[in-house]
């Protein structure tokens, strides 16, 4: 038998690459500024010889926020008066927090068109964002995702995902001096944060084949009541305050946004290139075409009188029909604030069993009943489930199934009065369809034609749910995006 | 000369072709208990699935500890006191053996010793927190895993309540979701079409309550485990099965080049194992005693590397069972009389360093794969590591020595059929606190050795394997 030979030993020359340059461009909003709920655009110009490397360009913002509430950070320390202590200026600092999910909270609705008509749009941007989080990412990333997306930190055991400190970012301003703690504009917290879907390939997106302008349109969250704590929250428990007072909370955020611009990376190849990549790809005689990545969500309401018994349902998942279905994420959100440290961004699984029914297969073949089931079946979506491999935020005490949002349920045991200053537990439910996720190919299930329904149960439980519960399922499939007669589309 | 120029792979704008027809699904075949006590052994049939294969990225071993299992000792059997191994469910197990068609597949004994070693060696911190949820290993709320040393078990006051002062119970039931080392979790996927009879998955239980439960050192010290009635249900293989068209399972035979002549081949990686007792004496002296041992069992063919540590010999609920104990600050193998390495591995830099390299491959050094630690992955020459004797919460120790035989890449190992393999230690009295107490208990030198195998499906269903 000869022995193999090895890559190390094969001394061959890496092909040289064609000339091409690569350019960071910023391309500006139009407008210079824009509050909660409303839209900001930028375009992408076409580019002879240009190509938008999506993967490596990100969305850069500043984000301020106007909150009246209770328990909000001081700019001095107020006086005593009638024999109380004085309150220093410190004293509420550690309350407000920015969203555990950083830069994403912010975005609702990440919208791609060209020459008028949606290649791409991610409703429920900011939920997405967090189900990914909290079910692919490596505790080790926290950090550095947290310098650019102002996202959570990890703490030295990585169990707790506090949201950042807003006066970490600069002092809060504006408050009113007559009723200490009740109002505060936030500094600017600038973010800058890689986009999801179509707009994280690494295929390169050809400029100079576009006849028009790419358009991005953001939709930016809004904070109406019941979504107040989605990206400001307050951190701190009623009890384990040094204000003795009721609950510090949010009762009103106005959120404005400023110097939005997307940070694209253009490589800008030579004509000899790009006449080689014309030949490559038949530019001219064919449509050019390739496979990316793409997400859909569905949110599904769920009444608190389903938790408050031992009940069941089935229901059908809206808008989840594709060439190739790959994996479907789910995780529950609270539908009214509580302002007692928690975000309302962060997943939870409100069921005792969970399992998908497509077209009239069940997947898995047994409910997914345990917590260790659950987890398991999530850290498939993203990689083997070796007990090395996974990189998902769930948290023995931290994460469990049928679980209940609220004050009471936000305590996990062993946890000092410190550490319940921001509670953060969390939970995400994965299903994969794909056969060889390893494999670069489309391998999801073809589900046009086909309903998929989610199917739970769910157990009383000691505390009653106090709220509604919003579902959201997001789907993951394989799109192929096409360049024909100058206009880009999206097929799935 | 350059080479000629020409596009990067990234400007070929194509689609991704379509994967092979499958279709995905996750089936647990149940055990044939209903319920294993401590000590027994229980299998699990998976059938030869018709144009199946069985991944192995995604299948794991099921089983419930349930609601009402008790513990009993004398001390106070606080729940707030019992701790769940560091290393999770998988130090309940002390063998799993493979079988297809009577033939053994694979055995890995002293499956805890062996979890523990790897574990410890090639495992980032951050994977805690995932296992802390389908193993119960340490990771969740309970443990300090980054710089300190401290590796704490999960802590089961939440789990159980006290029925009396020596008894705790056990008020839900925990579920486990395991990945099974060996070839159960490689990097191919079982072909069970292939196969002419079910592969069967033989699970042994420890016998001791000890050796995944332990009570929480200082307030807790001096509680001692005297029985339980835990035992495990719903034990099960998570199969996530694949079935493939019958063209689909024509092209994996055809791409594997099998014919009637010759059967689908693959290599994998597998363990092998053997102990050696280390007496009192050799752990106190203050000299350095030099220790010939033989390691007995599979002389492999491809031996890739050899990993070695120390484990209680002793279960005593109050201390850590599968604790990685390297007590020798000197290491070296001898195979077939031939030095390997021709020196002495020598002091915690080149022992830890070998090992991680056993364990993670070429790039283990810079990868940070690992839960070794400044203060529990001594093995210094005087200060080499010993089991717990003080109060308080500590370091959990994970100390564990190797060399590897190979270079990651061509996997091409030490032949040694035929050959003696012997492990040479020198093994001092360590003489810094907290571990300079003279040790009461003797350690088991544990050596594991890594090596490729060959797996064989004939054309008629026999599944066999070389070492």
């Amino acid at each position: 038998m000869s022995l193999p030979l090895v890559e190390e030993t094969r001394y061959l020359p890496e092909p040289e690459a064609y000339g091409a340059a690569l350019e960071k461009r910023q391309h500006t909003a139009i407008e210079s500024s824009s509050k909660g709920g409303s839209v900001s655009h930028i375009r992408i110009n076409p580019e002879r010889n240009g190509y938008l490397v999506s993967g490596d360009s990100f969305l850069s913002f500043t984000v301020q926020g106007t909150l009246v509430g209770k328990g909000l950070p001081l700019n001095a320390d107020v006086p005593s008066s009638g024999g109380a202590a004085a309150i220093p200026q410190a004293a509420n600092d550690d309350f407000l927090r920015f969203s555990p999910v950083g830069a994403a909270s912010c975005i609702q609705t990440i919208e791609l068109l060209n020459n008028g008509s949606t290649v791409s749009i991610i409703d429920n941007y900011q939920r997405l964002a967090s189900l990914i989080m909290i079910s692919d990412t490596d505790v080790s990333a926290l950090n550095s995702k947290h310098l650019c997306e102002r996202s959570s930190y990890t703490n030295t055991r990585g169990d707790l995902l506090l949201g950042a400190r807003v006066v970490d970012f600069g002092p809060c301003t504006s408050q009113d001096a007559t009723a200490p703690g009740t109002k505060c504009v936030t500094p600017l917290i600038t973010c800058t944060l890689p986009l999801l879907g179509l707009l994280s390939s690494m295929s390169p997106i050809p400029l100079g084949q576009l006849q028009h302008a790419l358009e991005l349109r953001i939709t930016w969250a809004s904070t109406p009541a019941g979504l107040i704590d989605t990206v400001f929250y307050t951190s701190k428990q009623a009890g384990g305050s040094t204000i003795a007072t009721a609950t510090d909370l949010i009762s009103s955020c106005d959120l404005n946004f400023t110097n939005v611009y997307y940070e694209s990376c253009i490589y800008r190849v030579e004509d000899s290139a790009e006449k080689e990549i014309a030949a490559l790809n038949n530019y001219g005689s064919e449509p050019i075409k390739w496979s990316v990545e793409d997400y859909r969500l569905a949110p599904i309401n769920y009444e608190k009188e389903y938790f408050n018994s031992d009940s069941s349902s089935i229901v059908q998942v809206p808008a989840m029909r594709f060439n190739s279905l790959k994996n479907i994420l789910l995780g529950g959100y609270q539908s009214n604030d509580f302002g007692a440290g928690t975000s309302g961004l962060l997943p939870y699984i409100p069921f005792d069993s969970v399992a998908l029914r497509l077209g009239g297969i069940r997947y898995p073949n047994d409910e997914l009943r345990s917590l260790a089931e659950v987890a398991l079946s999530t850290a498939a979506v993203f990689s083997n489930v070796s007990s090395s491999v996974p990189s998902v935020l769930f948290r023995e005490s931290f994460s469990e199934m049928n679980e209940r949002i609220g004050a009471v349920a936000t305590t996990p045991a062993s946890n000092s009065a410190t550490d319940q200053e921001a509670i953060s537990k969390r939970l995400t439910c994965g299903i994969s369809f794909e056969a060889f996720p390893s494999v670069e190919a489309v391998n999801g299930i073809n589900s046009e034609g086909m309903n998929l329904e989610l199917l739970t149960s769910t157990l009383k439980q000691t505390v009653d749910a106090t709220q509604r519960c919003r579902v959201f399922v997001a789907g993951c499939y394989d799109a192929v995006c096409v360049i024909d007669q100058g206009v880009l589309s999206m097929t799935y | 000369m350059s080479a000629q120029k020409q596009p990067t792979q990234q400007f070929d704008a194509t689609t991704d072709p379509r994967a092979m027809d499958a279709r995905v699904t996750r089936v647990k075949f149940k055990s044939q208990d209903d319920r294993v006590n401590l000590g027994s052994l229980t299998r699990v049939r998976i059938p030869n699935v018709h144009n199946g294969l069985l991944a192995t990225d995604a299948t794991t071993l099921s089983l419930t500890i349930p609601t009402g299992s008790e513990i009993t000792g004398t001390g106070a059997v606080a729940p707030s006191n019992i701790r769940f191994s560091p290393f999770g469910i998988s130090s309940a197990i002390s063998r799993v053996t493979l079988y297809a068609g009577g033939n053994v597949i694979q055995d890995l004994q002293s499956y805890a010793e062996i979890y523990a070693m790897l574990r410890s060696a090639s495992s980032p911190v951050s994977s805690f927190g995932y296992s802390s949820v389908t193993e119960l290993t340490a990771g969740g709320s309970s443990v300090v895993n980054g710089g300190p040393g401290l590796l704490d078990g999960t802590n089961m006051s939440r789990y159980f309540t006290a029925t009396s002062a020596t008894k705790a119970t056990l008020a839900q039931d925990l579920h486990f979701e395991v990945p099974l080392l060996g070839l159960l979790s490689s990097s191919r996927h079982l072909p069970l079409f292939q196969l002419n009879d079910d592969l069967v998955v033989e699970l042994t239980f420890s016998p001791n309550i000890d050796d995944f439960f332990y009570t929480k050192n200082g307030a807790g010290g001096g509680t001692v485990f005297t029985g339980s009635t835990v035992a495990f249900t719903n034990v099960g293989m998570n199969c996530k099965l694949i079935r493939c068209s019958d063209f689909g399972c024509e092209q994996i035979r055809k791409q594997s080049g099998m014919s009637p002549t010759r059967p689908m081949s693959w290599s994998s990686i597998s363990y092998c194992t053997d102990f050696t007792q280390v007496p009192i004496s050799t752990l106190n002296s203050g000299a350095a005693v030099q220790t010939v041992n033989k390691v007995g069992g599979l002389k492999p063919r491809s031996l890739v590397g050899y990993m070695v540590t120390g484990f209680s010999s002793t279960n005593t609920s109050s201390q850590i069972k599968h604790a990685c104990i390297m007590p020798a600050h000197s290491l070296q193998a001898r195979i077939g009389g031939e030095l390997w390495p021709p020196q002495p591995l020598q002091n915690t830099c080149q022992l830890a360093s070998g090992a991680l390299l056993v364990a993670g491959g070429q790039h283990a050094l810079t990868s940070l794969t690992n839960v070794f630690s400044r203060t529990a992955s001594r093995m210094d020459e005087g200060n080499a590591s010993r089991q717990l004797n003080v109060s308080g919460d500590t370091v959990t120790p994970r100390a564990v020595a190797g060399y590897p035989l190979c270079n990651e890449a061509d996997q091409v190992g030490l032949d040694s059929s035929g050959s003696t393999i012997e492990m040479i230690t020198r093994i001092s009295k360590n003489t810094v606190a907290p571990f300079n107490g003279n040790a009461s208990t003797p350690l088991n030198l544990f050596t594991l050795l890594k090596y490729n195998c060959v797996y064989s499906i004939s054309m008629d269903g026999q599944f066999t394997v070389a070492h």
